[in-house]
C-alpha cells in the first residue's frame, strides 16, 4: 500500500467521518419525540429496501471517490522525482496508490450507508428494513463511486495541475448531461447526450429503482442509460477498467 | 581502467524544436565524485532527469554498471532533485518513514545522525521548512539509505555554508566509502573541493571533461608583477604557446600551453619585479571553457 496515499486518504476519511457524524447527530436529535411513521408519497409503506440506502452510500462514497480522483495529478504537481525514485515500478507505485483509494471509498461507502441506517434507528424505523436487492444495489453503488474515480485519474492523471479543478468541474458536468437526458432535444442531439451519458458514472445510478420480485430476481427501473439493471453493472465496471488503465497509461510516460 | 558504474551514450533530448541535451557521452567509474558544471540552462538537470527515466530520451542511453535503469536499481541508487519534490503537507517523519518502506537498506540510525547534523525538526512539515532546510531534509533521505550511487543536482542549494560544508564532507564521506557520486553546482569552490572529475556543459553539449587535476595542469598561469606599467610583450599575446593574456595595472597573467618554461624566460627578460608560475584553478577552467571570461 503506497504510504502518501494512505496518510492523503486518511485524512479525507477524517473530514468526511466528522461532517458524516455531525449530520447524522442533527438527524437523530431532530428525532427526539417523534414516533416511526412512514408515509411515502401519500401511501402508507411497510419496508424501506436497503437497496435505496446502498445506493445513496455510494452517492456519498461517490464524493470521496472525486476527492481521491485525482491522487495520480497530486503525484504529477512536483512529486515524481520523488515517487519514481523508489525500487518499484511505476504501474506498482500507481496501483498502490489505487488500492489504498478503493479501500477508503469503500470505507466511506460502508460509513455512510451505517450512519444512515443509525438515524432511521434513532427514528425507530429501523425495522422497516428490508433486504430487497442489497447485493445489485451494493454492486451498482459501488461500482458508480469506483467509476467515479477511475473517470476522474483518467481525466487527470495527465495533467500537471488542475486535478481538484477537473474534479469540481465533473460533478455539475455529470447532472448537466444527465439533465440534458430529460431534455426534449432533437434526435441526433439526443444520441449525442446519450453516447455521453455512458462515461457518466451518475448515470448509471440516476433515477435506478432496484426491486426484487417473488422470485428473488432484482430489477431496476427508470434511469438515463437504456440498460438492465445487471448491463448498467458490468458497464460501470467496464467504465471503471477503462477508466484506471487509461489513467495508468497516461501516468505512466509522464516526463517529471 | 575500472568499467564504468555510469555510462551515457549519445544522450539526446530534445523539447521540440529546442535541444536541451545534445549527443552526451560520459562515462563515469566507480568511487568518483563526478561534479557538473554548466551556466544555467546548460542540461545539468536534463542530464539527470534522463538518465534516471524521468524524462525519455530522444536518442541515446543511460546504463548503470553495464544495464538499463530499472526499478529495482533504485535500492542502490539516491537521487537529490534540484527542485524540492517533498510533500509539503507531510511532516519530516513522515517523510523518512515512506523511505523506509520503500528502501530495505533504509538506516533509521543513519537517518537520526542526519537530520541532527541539519539541526531538522521531524516533527515539522516540510512545506513549512526553508529552502536550504527541504534541501537537507532531502539529503537526509538520500544519504539514510547508503546508496551505492549518489545523483544530487544542486545539493547545497539553499543551505548556509556551515551546512554546505556538511554536505561536501557526506559526499567525500561516500566516495571514501566507495559510492560513486555525480553531483551539480553552481558553486565551483564545492565542486573543487569534492570532485575528482569534471564534466562541463553548455547549452546542451559537453564541452569538456575529465580529471580536475589533470585539467588544473594542462596550462600554467604565469604571473608577473612589473614596478611600472606592464610594457610592450614583443608578439607574446600572439605566441601559440599562449592561449590569452590578462593585465591588471602592473600585473601580467598568462595563460600558457605549452612550454611554460620557454614563456617564463621570455617574461623575466622583461625584468618583472616578480614572477610565479601555478596550475589553473577551476574557476579559470570553467570560465575558459564556457567563453565567459572578459
Amino acid at each position: 500500500m503506497n504510504y502518501v496515499e494512505l496518510l492523503r486518504a486518511r485524512k479525507v476519511l477524517t473530514v468526511y467521518g466528522a461532517v458524516l457524524a455531525a449530520v447524522a447527530l442533527i438527524a437523530m436529535l431532530s428525532s427526539h419525540g417523534q414516533t416511526p411513521h412512514m408515509d411515502i408519497n401519500g401511501h402508507q409503506t411497510t419496508s424501506i429496501p436497503i437497496s435505496v440506502l446502498i445506493l445513496v452510500a455510494g452517492y456519498c462514497a461517490a464524493i470521496i471517490a472525486s476527492m481521491l480522483g485525482t491522487s495520480l495529478n497530486r503525484e504529477n504537481g512536483g512529486h515524481l522525482e520523488l515517487a519514481w525514485t523508489k525500487p518499484i515500478s511505476r504501474s506498482r507505485y500507481a496501483a498502490g496508490i489505487a488500492l489504498v483509494d478503493i479501500l477508503a471509498i469503500i470505507i466511506a461507502m460502508a460509513a455512510a450507508l451505517l450512519a444512515i441506517v443509525a438515524v432511521l434507528a434513532t427514528f425507530g424505523l429501523a425495522t422497516f428494513i428490508s433486504a430487497d436487492g442489497a447485493l445489485a444495489a451494493t454492486l451498482l453503488g459501488f461500482g458508480v463511486a469506483l467509476s467515479w474515480y477511475a473517470v476522474s485519474q483518467a481525466a487527470s492523471a495527465s495533467l500537471r495541475s488542475k486535478g481538484r479543478a477537473v474534479s469540481g468541474f465533473a460533478w455539475p458536468v455529470a447532472f448537466a448531461l444527465i439533465a440534458l437526458s430529460f431534455a426534449p432535444l432533437q434526435t441526433m442531439l439526443h444520441e449525442v447526450v446519450l453516447a455521453l451519458n455512458f462515461l457518466n458514472p451518475l448515470a448509471y445510478l440516476s433515477t435506478v429503482a432496484v426491486t426484487t420480485n417473488d422470485h428473488g430476481t432484482s430489477a431496476a427501473s427508470g434511469g438515463v442509460l437504456p440498460l438492465t439493471l445487471s448491463a448498467r453493472i458490468i458497464g460501470v465496471y467496464l467504465l471503471a477498467a477503462v477508466g484506471l488503465i487509461a489513467a495508468l497509461a497516461q501516468w505512466r510516460r509522464l516526463e517529471a | 581502467m575500472n568499467a564504468p558504474v555510469i555510462a551515457l551514450e549519445h544522450l539526446t533530448k530534445r523539447y521540440g524544436s529546442f535541444e536541451a541535451l545534445s549527443d552526451l557521452t560520459l562515462h563515469i567509474e566507480k568511487g568518483c565524485v563526478y561534479g557538473l558544471l554548466g551556466p544555467n540552462g546548460a542540461g545539468k538537470t536534463t542530464t539527470f532527469k534522463c538518465m534516471l527515466g524521468l524524462a525519455r530520451p530522444t536518442s541515446g542511453t543511460a546504463t548503470f554498471e553495464g544495464a538499463p535503469l530499472v526499478p529495482a536499481a533504485f535500492e542502490r541508487i539516491a537521487y537529490l532533485p534540484e527542485r524540492s519534490a517533498l510533500y509539503g503537507w507531510m511532516t519530516g517523519a513522515q517523510h523518512l518513514e515512506l523511505s523506509r518502506r520503500y528502501f530495505r537498506s533504509f538506516d533509521v540510525a543513519r537517518a537520526s545522525e542526519l537530520l541532527a547534523m541539519f539541526s531538522l525538526d521531524p516533527r515539522k512539515r516540510a512545506g513549512s521548512l526553508s529552502k536550504g532546510q527541504q534541501t537537507a531534509l532531502a539529503l537526509v533521505l538520500a544519504f539514510a539509505t547508503r546508496p551505492d550511487i549518489l545523483i544530487l543536482d544542486e545539493p547545497a542549494s539553499g543551505l548556509d555554508p556551515v551546512h554546505q560544508r556538511s554536505v561536501l564532507d557526506l559526499i567525500i564521506e561516500a566516495a571514501a566509502g566507495g559510492a560513486t557520486v555525480l553531483f551539480s553546482s553552481h558553486q565551483i569552490t564545492q565542486v573543487e573541493r569534492a570532485a575528482d572529475h569534471i564534466a562541463i556543459l553548455k547549452q546542451g553539449r559537453l564541452i569538456l571533461s575529465g580529471e580536475v587535476d589533470e585539467l588544473k595542469s594542462d596550462e600554467k598561469v604565469v604571473e608577473a608583477i612589473f614596478d611600472y606599467d606592464v610594457p610592450e610583450l614583443n608578439g607574446l599575446a600572439s605566441d601559440a604557446r599562449v592561449r590569452r593574456i590578462e593585465r591588471m595595472g602592473h600585473m601580467l597573467r598568462t595563460f600558457v600551453r605549452t612550454d611554460s618554461a620557454g614563456v617564463i624566460r621570455d617574461l623575466e627578460a622583461m625584468q618583472p619585479k616578480a614572477l610565479q608560475t601555478h596550475d589553473l584553478n577551476l574557476e579559470d577552467i570553467f570560465l575558459n571553457a564556457v567563453g565567459e571570461r572578459k
